[in-house]
């Protein structure tokens, strides 16, 4: 397809000839069951908190998916969380801290891996330690589970997960609007359609950003500050990338297991804002990017577009 | 392309067919077939004096006829299918790493004893030592999975290191004695002494008669490892999944030995 070099109009949305540009990661997913899906959510919630960026989280991660009680392993309901990291041993990192700090610790949960594939990080052989000698392994037709007892009975937890490494991370929308509530109506109808694509997640408060970044900035040792040239306030000031119309932006990151799952992610998100209309949500929708030098993956919304 | 085996009549002496397995037989012809010995005494004893042979050496093989005089029938198998329509004698499946072994009908002792790997199905009964470690061996099963739908003999799953033993039926005396790891479940009851000397390894009793001294009750507490358990159970039918999913009472030992092992018997 030709790459626009007009911004598309749909059902009065402008959509920018503009793409997003992302980066490959390593991700991991496990899956969080307990007796019912308010502790497993609660368990998945504390576990991804403090998981927006790697820049300063050193993951990223969030709830991919809720699982009913007949798909799960030990047939509870269950959550799946998705963890994105730079590197593997970040990932490993991230895993091991976040489900021995917020998994095992919850009542009732259990922990099992989540996705499919050779290459393993520790899950439960990071945390079987906790046991102090009185964990039990048992194993079962290519499965290897921990029992590790605690205060309310046992955690079980598989000893591997699967780890991919064509996961894709900084997938990205500019939700940019005419006022900040339909920005953010605008916005939260975006991440709601997203949150129906397996296999991606959007790892920021909500699944929204309001402090877009760019790299760089004129302190040393901050490696990423304020996007000026989409802060309204800065209109008149700065080489300003905002129209007359458009009063507040709000931006959706996408991480996804895949290209495909990023790219799902996007068309769901901007076909459910474009169907909102530049009334009520968003007048007019870009992405973000670097000119195409650093990531390897760009996203044009041309080829998105509904 | 499957190897049909018919046995002609009984046998006045025992076979030994561990050699008679699909990853022994590749390429072999009906004559070289015909050819391989059986025996278990000094003389020969060609397969085809006391077989029928129809069909090509492939993964697949059919014994019809079977008897209890048949040992070793699928031992160290490899890969593939063995399907039996009788009895077998000793021994089967014994060491067997993979495939799939399915006979309809009882099995003698030590039926799957040092199996590593695959699947034994055994549609009746099974004898004394049911994933035991024969003469020898210093382990039993490690690994694999293991079914009877009758009844076993005395000290199934003696030194059972790995794998997975569910026993449809009853089980006799000694049933996990010297269990170093894996789970056995008896859906019926167990006889007395169950899990004597067991180091590690889990037991899920229905009944049973009376436990060595050695173990010590912990209660009943609420497991999710029975619920993992019981959804890896479906393929071995209701009863192994009810147990799993009962009320059970937790008994640990054997603290005459390591004492790190588990007996789940359904609480009262």
């Amino acid at each position: 397809m030709p790459k626009l070099t007009t911004p598309l109009l749909r059902n009065g949305v402008r959509i920018d000839a503009s793409f997003a540009e992302a980066f490959g990661m390593r991700a991991t997913a496990v899956i969080i069951t307990a007796p019912n899906l308010k502790w497993a959510r609660q368990a998945a919630v504390t576990m991804t908190g403090f998981a927006t960026s790697v820049i300063g989280c050193g993951c990223e991660a969030g709830i991919d998916a809720h699982l009913s009680a007949d798909i799960t392993p030990d047939g509870r309901p269950g959550v799946r969380v998705l963890i994105f990291a730079m590197s593997t041993d970040a990932l490993q990192k991230a895993l091991s801290d976040r489900v021995g700090q917020a998994v095992l610790t919850c009542p009732g949960t259990a922990c099992y891996n989540g996705l499919a594939g050779s290459e393993g990080l520790e899950l439960g052989d990071a945390l079987r330690g906790f046991a102090d000698g009185f964990q039990i392994s048992k194993r079962h037709e290519g499965r290897h589970i921990w029992r590790l007892p605690v205060m309310d009975g046992e955690f079980l937890c598989e000893a591997t997960c699967a780890m991919t490494r064509d996961a894709v991370g900084g997938g990205n929308l500019l939700v940019m609007g005419a006022s900040p509530a339909a920005t953010m109506r605008a916005a939260e109808a975006g991440v709601a359609a997203m949150q129906g694509v397996a296999g991606a997640i959007m790892p920021f408060p909500g699944g929204i950003v309001r402090s877009g970044s760019k790299v760089g900035s004129k302190y040393p040792g901050q490696s990423a500050s304020t996007n000026e040239a989409y802060c309204p306030s800065l209109r008149g000031a700065v080489a300003s990338a905002l129209d007359d119309d458009v009063a507040s932006v709000l931006e959706i990151v996408i991480d996804g297991l895949d290209y495909a799952a990023v790219a799902a992610a996007m068309r769901a998100g901007l076909k459910a804002m474009i169907a909102l209309g530049p009334e009520r949500g968003a007048v007019r929708i870009g992405a973000g990017n670097y000119g195409g030098k650093l990531g390897p993956h760009h996203f044009h919304l041309a080829d998105l577009v509904p | 392309m499957t190897l049909t085996l018919t046995l002609k009549s009984p046998p006045p002496f025992r076979l030994d067919m561990s050699g008679v397995v699909p990853h022994l037989l590749q390429g072999l012809t009906t004559q070289a077939l015909a050819r391989l010995d059986v025996t278990t005494m000094r003389v020969p004893v060609p397969l085809g004096d006391w077989f029928r042979i129809a069909g090509t050496p492939g993964s697949d093989m059919v014994i019809y006829d079977a008897c209890g005089e048949l040992d070793q029938v699928g031992a160290a198998l490899q890969g593939g299918n063995i399907v039996v329509a009788g009895n077998v004698g000793r021994a089967a499946g014994a060491g067997m790493s993979g495939g799939h072994i399915t006979i309809h009908g009882h099995a003698g002792a030590y039926a799957g004893a040092m199996m590593r790997g695959g699947t034994l199905d055994i549609m009746g009964n099974a004898g004394d030592h049911l994933a035991g470690a024969t003469v020898g061996a210093l382990d039993g099963m490690t690994g694999g999975a293991l079914q009877v739908r009758g009844h076993a003999g005395r000290r199934a799953g003696d030194r059972m290191r790995g794998g997975m033993i569910v026993i449809n039926g009853h089980a006799g005396a000694q049933a996990g004695s010297r269990l170093g790891g894996g789970t056995l479940m008896v859906c019926g009851k167990a006889g007395p002494e169950a899990g004597v000397m067991m180091r590690r390894g889990t037991l899920y009793l229905n009944e049973a008669g009376p436990l060595p001294p050695g173990f010590v009750d912990c209660g009943t507490p609420d497991l999710v490892f029975h619920k993992w358990l019981a959804q890896q159970l479906q393929p071995y039918g209701h009863s192994a999944m009810a147990l799993a999913r009962a009320k059970l009472r937790r008994y640990q030992g054997d603290m005459a030995d390591l004492g790190k092992g588990e007996i789940f018997l359904c609480a009262p």
